[in-house]
């Protein structure tokens, strides 16, 4: 009897025993990674402070936070908690009139895993060498400073990092590499021989610090991107964001109020992760489709009957010809100036909805695929070569659309029966409308890529990283084909339109680039000297029923846009611009653009 | 034949933590440890207790020795003892005790810049000052275990079997000695860290187990057949058969009131049932107690009384909400990974009451999964060869002593290991033979030395 009586004693043990070790094989080794990044939040205290703020013994008055200590003895918390809410009364803080306790100031993050190193996080300079964040280590108190050399118009790009409130943009994305984790570690000699001061990598970026600040500067508190590409390697050389945060202000309440309004948005980065409606600058990418459709046939029938040049060319241009009338035409689109007789070159110029709502229903799934080409309905890797990072700019959108994040679904594109079954839509498409959407970054790519004779190249951030010290050259940034949208004729004959737009077209109003002594210029001394050709093509994007309730809002104006190109005979940087409610593309968008050309021409 | 292979087992035993000494003793000038630290009482130099190198040699040396020497006089003195209980107790308190040096250091330094911190902005804060403690915990670690092992001899000589037939006639005197015990505890004991529990130095709670078990052996023995000769007596016996249970809810609950602690109150509770079990009691009213236990759990955590029960028990459902301990000791578990992160080189010191209740969240952070499976391992042996052992005692009352010593052991183990792994909550009782501690250290080699008496006299 004893004996099965010890046995089942026995059993329990090993039973207890077999729980105690799946559990560390569980803690330790399956959900290590997991625990370890945990954080711990005091919810007891949370729920108190919570709590006070319900009976109002935290209470506001006017600007200040107080206590009423009255009530906050009459509660009869021991001497410790109460102590700790009187120290603690600095994390409230006022939102919409209603007062909040900020959970994160009470909790507790793991950091042993750093140990007694230190990283010292390595520099982002912009192409030529200029600094924008460093971080600088304090050897006498110990203490890391992270510091942007410039204020919000590099905040899109390089984004902040910061203990409490995360990290964001580059910092966020290069992280692995700026905190020195990608290689074995690289120490730096300091006064205390037992600490250890990890050195993070050297960032280069392509972005160039002087076209930025200025086509900041140039946006003047309008919302807004500016995107500049190298049209010849892909590189961006700008991406503004108006407004945006400056990094460099004290961590706190202004921090916590800016990442939490979802009106204003000064955190987002506009011009890789903004989607708007790009207007009639999406027909450039119709007319792309439309002209090389005609070119492969003419290339194509003149190969098999021997057609004279001349023939070939004829009928390329022909093509259709459309009658703009004041009324809506057949898919409800209509024009504020009547064109009369359009033809392709022709709408291109003045910028015919009507002509292009027709060209666009006619080339149907054709037009998506031109557009697919150019970068539409999938992600752009800021940062292509490395297959590590995922830095990528939101997905354009050409007649699909994003399913729901949360259900973790991709883009979904509108099906080719469709097309014949719903052309509404898919004029409206034609013109940049309703299903067509893209950041700046990629209306800055069909401009480049028009420019670059067809070839869309992948536009990159990262130019070079190297070791802290350094020494070594991790990475280094070479031109990344995406592939090839168009014929190169027909580049060419798009590039010489949108020069005709300039020149008379849409945006034959905008003040022109002189060259004077070797630098460009939009305000000349002398008006006689020679003006540079600028290629390029307006929009003006309706702002749709933002709630999708079918009622478009009259107070809002439409987004202004610009793409365009220069110098349009042997292009050099490609431009997107664009401002949130600010009418005519022509008006707002255009000038600036060509400010900024100038400018970027300059380098 | 058994103490050679006592010695097979004992040398790469002994050899594994002469090796985890040498590695302890690379740490400490790997990690820089200040030589002297400014204290609040003026300098203390910290080289003195650990930085030369010649305490932890002499720490290896001598630990080396005692486990040799006890080896010897066992092969002298009782040559027919069970040969895994030595070299099982050396490993744990080998372990134990390079644990214990490795946290001082790390613990006197962080408490000492908690002190200077706290004293610097509020000049009459009431904090323990116990820098002094911390530093010297390594060395009075040691001469526990030295102690220990001394009890462990004397219990060698002194449990003879007329000292076994005074212990088993004298049964209701343990109850009456351990009330006497609690109540002088209680009137005039020492106070620390705001609990009454030391009485000239020795925690009263810890004998009071010890002579728990003695009672119960005792009362087990008195009719020769145990408890199943009041079962099977029919109901004029329901006294005799009551008597048990009562003495089990008062050695129960006696500690969970005065100490407000779990811990021990589930420990003897469990202990004392499985000892019961063992002795023939009915698996119904084992099952009854069972059941009768986790309701009173359940009403304890509702009603909030007393509060220990629900504060531990949210504390399990959810420690990265509610317990910033169980966060910081969920951390270091994890942070161990497969090998660990090697002696020394972990950052235990962030845990509270890392020493005593956290030990084992320390020996899993610093040496890994592997170490924390051979740690249970070691107690898997120890209690394999108590049940061993009483299978093979000659009569009641040694088999009852000796699977209430092994289940005692093995039961603490269980739960504070499981505790600091978060699977139940967590209570504070000592990882037998390793966590610091003095009278717990002192019982526990007591017991290694009741059972090696026992298994030598066959």
């Amino acid at each position: 009897m004893a004996i099965y009586r010890l046995r089942v004693i026995t059993v329990l043990f090993v039973v207890l025993a077999g729980v105690a070790a799946y559990s560390l094989f569980d803690r330790m080794i399956l959900k290590k990674d997991e625990i370890v990044s945990t954080r711990y939040r005091d919810k007891k205290f949370t729920d108190l402070m919570k709590g006070l703020i319900n009976e109002g013994i935290i209470k506001t008055t006017g600007e200040e936070i107080a206590i009423d200590e009255e009530l906050l003895i009459a509660k009869g918390l021991n001497k410790k908690t109460a102590d700790r809410v009187r120290r603690s009364i600095k994390f409230c803080y006022m939102k919409k009139d209603a007062l909040y306790f900020d959970g994160q100031s009470v909790s507790v993050l793991n950091n042993r895993g750093s140990g007694d190193e230190t990283v010292l996080r390595g520099s982002i300079m912009d192409r030529n060498g200029i600094t924008l964040a460093k971080s600088t280590l304090d050897e006498k108190a110990w203490k890391l400073k992270r510091e942007y050399t410039y204020g919000p118009e590099m905040f899109p790009v390089v984004g902040h990092y910061s203990a409490v409130y995360g990290s964001r943009y580059l910092e966020k994305e290069l992280d692995r590499y700026l905190s020195g984790q990608s290689h074995d570690p690289i120490y730096l000699t300091t006064n205390d021989p037992f600490k250890k001061v990890r050195l993070g990598d050297e960032v280069t970026l392509t972005i160039n610090n002087r076209i930025q600040k200025f086509a900041y500067d140039l946006m003047d508190g309008k919302k807004g991107a500016i995107v500049v590409l190298d049209v010849r390697t892909g590189e961006i050389l700008a991406a503004v964001s108006t407004p945006s945060f400056d990094p460099n202000t004290k961590e706190g309440d202004t921090w916590r109020n800016t990442f939490a309004d979802r009106k204003e948005r000064l955190y987002e980065n506009r011009a890789f992760g903004a989607l708007y409606p790009p207007g009639s600058t999406f027909k450039t990418v119709v007319a792309s489709a439309w002209i090389d459709r005609s070119e492969g046939k003419r290339q194509a029938s003149s190969s098999l009957f021997q057609r004279t040049a001349a023939d070939g060319e004829s009928q390329g241009r022909a093509g259709h010809v459309t009658m703009c009338s004041s009324k809506k035409n057949r898919y409800d689109i209509s024009d504020i100036h009547t064109h009369g007789r359009v033809d392709i070159d022709r709408a291109l110029i003045v910028s015919c909805n009507q002509f292009f709502s027709e060209i666009g229903v006619t080339l149907g799934p054709e037009m998506v695929k031109y557009a697919e080409g150019y970068g539409f309905n999938r992600g752009i890797e800021l940062v292509p070569q490395l297959k590590d990072l995922h830095c990528s700019a939101t997905p354009s959108l050409a007649l699909s659309w994003q399913e729901d994040q949360a259900k973790g679904a991709g883009i979904k594109t509108y099906h080719g029966k469709d097309f014949r079954r719903n052309p509404k839509i898919v004029a409206q498409g034609a013109i940049g409308q309703n299903l067509v959407v893209a950041t700046p970054l990629q209306m800055a790519m069909v401009a480049a890529a028009i420019a670059n004779k067809g070839t869309v190249l992948n536009p990159y951030l990262v130019k070079e990283i190297k070791t802290g010290d350094n020494w070594e050259r991790i990475f280094s940034a070479k031109p990344v084909v995406m592939g090839k949208t168009v014929r190169e004729e027909t580049a060419e004959r798009l590039r010489s339109l949108m020069a005709r737009v300039m020149e008379s077209g849409t945006g034959k109003n905008v003040k022109k680039v002189y060259i004077e002594g070797g630098k460009h210029t939009t305000s000349p001394k002398d008006n006689k000297s020679p003006i540079l050709r600028v290629a390029g093509k307006t929009g003006t994007a309706e702002v749709g029923d933002r709630n999708n309730n079918g009622i478009i809002d009259p107070d809002e104006n439409a987004h202004s846009w610009f793409i365009g190109f220069a110098p349009a005979d042997n292009p050099r940087i490609a431009i997107a611009v664009i401002a949130e409610n600010q009418g005519l593309g022509g008006l707002t968008a255009a000038p600036i653009a060509v400010e900024v050309m100038a400018e970027a021409l300059n380098r | 034949m058994e103490r050679t292979s006592e010695l097979k087992y004992l040398l790469p035993v002994l050899l594994v933590i002469s090796i985890a000494f040498l590695l302890l003793q690379s740490s400490y000038g790997d990690r820089n440890i200040p030589i002297s630290i400014a204290t609040l009482k003026g300098g203390l130099d910290i080289s003195d207790y650990f930085l030369t190198p010649l305490p932890n040699a002499i720490h290896a040396s001598l630990f080396v020795a005692l486990f040799m020497l006890t080896h010897i006089y066992l092969r002298i003195k009782l040559p027919g003892a069970d040969p895994f209980i030595l070299p099982a107790v050396a490993l744990l308190s080998g372990i134990g005790l390079i644990m214990v040096l490795r946290l001082s250091p790390d613990l006197a330094i962080s408490r000492n810049e908690v002190l200077l911190s706290v004293f610097s902005r509020a000049p009459d804060a009431t904090i323990t000052d116990n820098v002094h403690t911390l530093v010297q915990m390594g060395m009075r670690h040691f001469i526990n275990i030295v102690l220990g092992i001394l009890v462990l001899i004397g219990a060698l000589n002194g449990f003879n079997k007329r000292a076994f037939s005074w212990l088993s006639s004298k049964k209701y005197c343990w109850v009456l000695l351990s009330a006497v015990l609690i109540t002088v505890t209680l009137l005039f004991g020492t106070k620390i860290n705001g609990r009454k529990l030391w009485i000239f130095g020795f925690q009263s709670v810890e004998a009071v187990k010890l002579m728990m078990l003695f009672f119960v052996s005792g009362y087990i023995y008195e009719k020769g057949k145990g408890i199943e000769l009041y079962r099977q007596g029919g109901f004029k016996h329901w006294l005799g058969y009551a008597v048990p249970f009562v003495a089990m809810w008062f050695f129960a609950l006696v500690p969970l009131f005065i100490q407000k602690d779990l811990g021990p109150t589930v420990l003897i509770f469990v202990v004392l049932l499985l000892m019961f079990s063992y002795a023939g009691n009915r698996s119904t009213v084992t099952m009854l107690f069972i059941l009768l236990t986790l309701s009173a759990g359940f009403i304890s955590y509702n009603i909030g009384y007393p509060s220990i029960v629900r504060e531990r028990f949210d504390m399990l459902l959810d420690p990265f909400g509610r317990s910033e301990a169980m966060t910081r000791v969920l951390w270091a578990i994890s942070s161990g990974g497969l090998m660990g992160t090697g002696i020394g080189y972990g950052q235990p010191h962030r845990i509270p009451e890392v020493q005593s209740d956290f030990n084992f969240t320390a020996i899993c952070e610093e040496m890994g999964f592997v170490g924390a499976i051979s740690i249970i391992l070691g107690y898997a042996l120890f209690l394999h060869r108590c049940f061993k052992i009483a299978s093979a005692a000659e009569n009641v009352y040694k088999k009852t002593l000796v699977v209430g010593i092994g289940t005692l052991t093995g039961m603490q183990a269980c739960i504070i290991i499981c505790g600091n792994l978060n699977i139940i909550p967590l209570t504070g009782i000592t990882l037998p033979f390793i966590s610091y501690g003095g009278s717990s250290l002192i019982v526990n080699f007591l017991m290694a030395g009741i059972v090696l008496k026992i298994s030598g006299e066959k």
